[in-house]
């Protein structure tokens, strides 16, 4: 896998009025990795992808996207890159394949694509949609049509804007799955999604806000960031006593306790891989029996929350009459 | 070749997206040849004969003109309803718009020229038009000319007649007059007039050139603009500007596939004029010529229009007023030496005014369209492509992208 940058933006900002709008973005993407862009809406993802392929000129800051700047970018660059847009645009009176064939033409695939085009019907199960006419199709097959029109040049740099809005959960798996397959294969993709959860299928991930990244990393590192460290689940066969727990909360590695039931807690810990030995000596120490003692993964929508809150406590903290209102 | 694959993508999306609407070619391309049919046969070349009361004395009036003689002398321009020598009740029938006419005699005609004045013969009518009140009047002076030339006639006759049968300097010097007609020497010259286009077109067969060129410029214009003004209303703009697809390509895919449409659709119509009785004299190529350049000047017109417009029917009202605008500036109903210098200029920002003129040459005049006006057609095209470069590029360059607010 090739690490030079495929995307690189520096303090990239792009202002709308009220306030709204991308502020200093600083964003490194490698070539072959795929980012998630996840955030609430009004929260800055489309406007970065639109600043990332050239549909909007930045106010100030820098950006590079496959080593140019994207308002100037050439055809060739052009060719090279896949852009999906948040909604399905196509033409009504055209059929699924006719709109298929359209996209494959302006990104110059040729002619003879017969093959290519029933390789993006297969892999996006529009077999039975693929002759009807769009102003006919439904949402979700104008969605996977739209997807479709996005790979059939096989781009090197994909940028979706919510690809899986829309999409049944099998399908929207499928889509993850050929995603990461693109990702190895060299792809890079950068992924906007309202669908916390699956941040997790990327490398990197962006958390947004008001358009401003309050987060920036990988989704493991998002984990222990937005806790403070990995989970740890304890269940006892007896409830402990409350000098039991101070004298766990005293134990090295370990930052926070905190009850679940009477004799269940959850532990932020700094490492979840040597807690084990810690708890087994705080048992044995203080006469208790562990009945279950696992790592604890808590869903991206929970981590998502905990770091917008987050956000939230220390724009408080930082201006008490400043409220940071996020938008559902 | 994959600038090639993109500008026919194009030809192919906008000839299958205009196939697929069916009342859309009804109405834009079914539509002209009706019209244009429908305009050639229904088409009258003379207006029905005028419905006309005469109130005269049932004797005949003084001067010796009777209702039958006023009639012949109207000839087919009027449709003798009634003799009456109630004014009143045919004053009624021509307000109540029974008749179109009240032709009144004089009833002292002769009294008149012992007085040494005309006659008058009076006319009222109830018309607005002001070319019907024009053919009314026409048409009375033409009459009165023709019953004077006949009062004349029967005057020199009788006048001979006594002449002959008397002895004297003047009955000498009447043998010495030819024997020429009466009528003839009362009327001794006549006119007349010939074209050098042979032969002369009917008034239907004149208006059919106009009618194609505005019905192809129409056509040529309005799918011009709503293609585009479509794509932006769906949003496919934004494909575009992240696509490879140059301003060159999008516009030589769009200007080829309404280049075809509109030659299908005029080649339709040229096959309409046979049965309008009309027969191309000038060479067929001159013809398509001057059609095609007509389209492609058209086409830049209505992609010019198009990055003015921001709605479907927005797009349409601009193509109505080049369409009323070509209908009263152009030629094809005034010419165009009756409209004043400053107001002629609105002529030449239309394509269809170069375009009558021209396939009238070809039609009528069995010559080639002049090159002046090809020439013109050709620089209007031109620097409409110039023009539409500008609003295409709106859509296919991202540099030029609109600021919107996006979430």
């Amino acid at each position: 896998m090739s690490t030079d940058a495929a995307i690189v933006a520096d303090e990239l900002t792009k202002r709308f009025e009220e306030e709204a709008g991308v502020f200093d973005l600083d964003l490194r993407v490698d070539r072959g990795r795929i980012v998630a862009l996840i955030g609430p809406s009004g929260s800055g993802k489309t406007t970065t992808v639109r600043l990332m392929t050239g549909l909007l000129a930045p106010d100030s800051g820098s950006i590079s996207v496959l080593g140019q700047d994207p308002t100037r970018f050439t055809s060739e660059t052009r060719a090279r890159i896949g852009y999906m847009a948040q909604d399905s645009v196509f033409f009504p009176d055209l059929t699924l394949r006719e709109n298929l064939n359209f996209a494959a033409s302006l990104f110059g695939v040729p002619l003879r694509r017969k093959r290519r085009v029933n390789e993006m019907v297969d892999l996006l199960d529009l077999g039975d949609a693929i002759d009807r006419l769009l102003r006919d199709a439904s949402g979700g097959e104008k969605r996977r049509l739209s997807l479709a029109a996005t790979l059939i040049h096989g781009p090197e740099l994909l940028f979706l804007d919510e690809p899986t809005a829309g999409i049944d959960p099998i399908l929207r798996t499928k889509f993850w799955d050929h995603f990461e397959h693109l990702s190895e294969q060299g792809s890079t993709l950068m992924v906007t999604t309202q669908y916390v959860g699956e941040a997790a299928y990327c490398d990197l991930v962006a958390v947004l806000a008001k358009g401003r990244v309050l987060a920036l990393d990988s989704p493991d590192a998002l984990r222990r960031r937005a806790f403070g460290g990995d989970l740890f689940d304890v269940v006892l066969t007896a409830p402990p006593a409350r000098d039991d727990l101070d004298a766990l909360t005293q134990a090295e590695g370990i930052n926070k306790v905190t009850w679940l039931d009477d004799q269940s807690v959850r532990l932020v810990v700094e490492d979840a891989g040597v807690v084990s030995a810690t708890l087994a000596d705080w048992a044995t120490q203080r006469g208790l029996d562990l009945e279950r003692s696992e790592p604890y993964v808590p869903s991206f929508d929970d981590v998502f929350v905990e770091l917008v809150n987050a956000a939230e406590d220390e724009g408080d903290e930082t201006d008490p009459e400043d409220e940071v209102a996020l938008a559902g | 070749m994959r600038s090639l694959t993109r500008s026919l993508a194009f030809l192919r999306k906008e000839l299958v997206s205009v196939w697929r609407q069916p009342r859309l070619i009804a109405t834009l391309v079914l539509g002209p040849f009706l019209i244009l049919l429908l305009f050639g046969l229904g088409y009258q070349e003379l207006p029905e004969p005028f419905r006309t009361v005469v109130v005269a004395e049932q004797s005949g009036s003084a001067i010796g003109v009777d209702a039958a003689e006023l009639d012949e002398a109207f000839g087919e321009g009027i449709d003798l309803v009634e003799v009456t020598d109630d004014f009143d009740s045919a004053r009624q029938s021509l307000v109540s718009g029974e008749v179109d006419l009240v032709l009144v005699a004089p009833e002292d005609g002769l009294d008149a020229l012992e007085r040494g004045e005309q006659a008058v013969f009076s006319i009222l009518h109830s018309e607005i038009d002001p070319v019907m009140t024009g053919s009314i009047d026409l048409l009375a002076r033409l009459s009165v000319g023709q019953i004077n030339q006949e009062v004349l006639t029967g005057i020199v006759e009788q006048a001979r007649t006594e002449l002959s049968q008397t002895e004297g300097p003047l009955a000498d010097a009447l043998a010495q007059v030819p024997d020429v007609d009466a009528g003839l020497l009362v009327s001794p010259f006549t006119v007349e007039t010939s074209s050098v286009t042979e032969p002369p077109p009917s008034q239907a067969a004149y208006y059919a050139p106009g009618v194609l060129i505005l019905l192809t410029q129409h056509l040529a214009l309005t799918f011009a603009a709503l293609s585009l003004v479509r794509e932006r209303q769906l949003g496919m703009t934004e494909m575009f500007r992240v696509s490879p697809l140059t301003v060159r390509e999008a516009m030589s895919g769009k200007y080829l596939s309404f280049l075809v449409l509109g030659l299908v659709v005029a080649t339709g119509l040229a096959f309409t004029m046979p049965l309008l009785g009309i027969e191309v004299q000038g060479p067929i190529w001159s013809f398509a010529l001057t059609v095609a350049l007509v389209i492609f000047a058209s086409l830049g017109l209505g992609f010019a229009l198009s990055g003015l417009a921001k709605t479907d029917s927005q797009a349409v009202q601009y193509s109505m007023v080049v369409l009323l605008v070509s209908i009263f500036f152009t030629g094809f109903v005034l010419p165009l030496d009756q409209l004043t210098v400053p107001v002629r200029w609105v002529s030449y920002l239309v394509p269809a005014t170069y375009g009558i003129g021209g396939l009238q040459d070809v039609i009528f005049r069995g010559q080639p369209a002049r090159p002046p006006l090809m020439g013109a057609l050709l620089i209007y095209g031109l620097v409409m492509v110039a023009l539409a470069w500008l609003a295409v590029r709106k859509d296919v360059e991202p540099a030029s992208a609109p600021a919107v607010k996006v979430s």
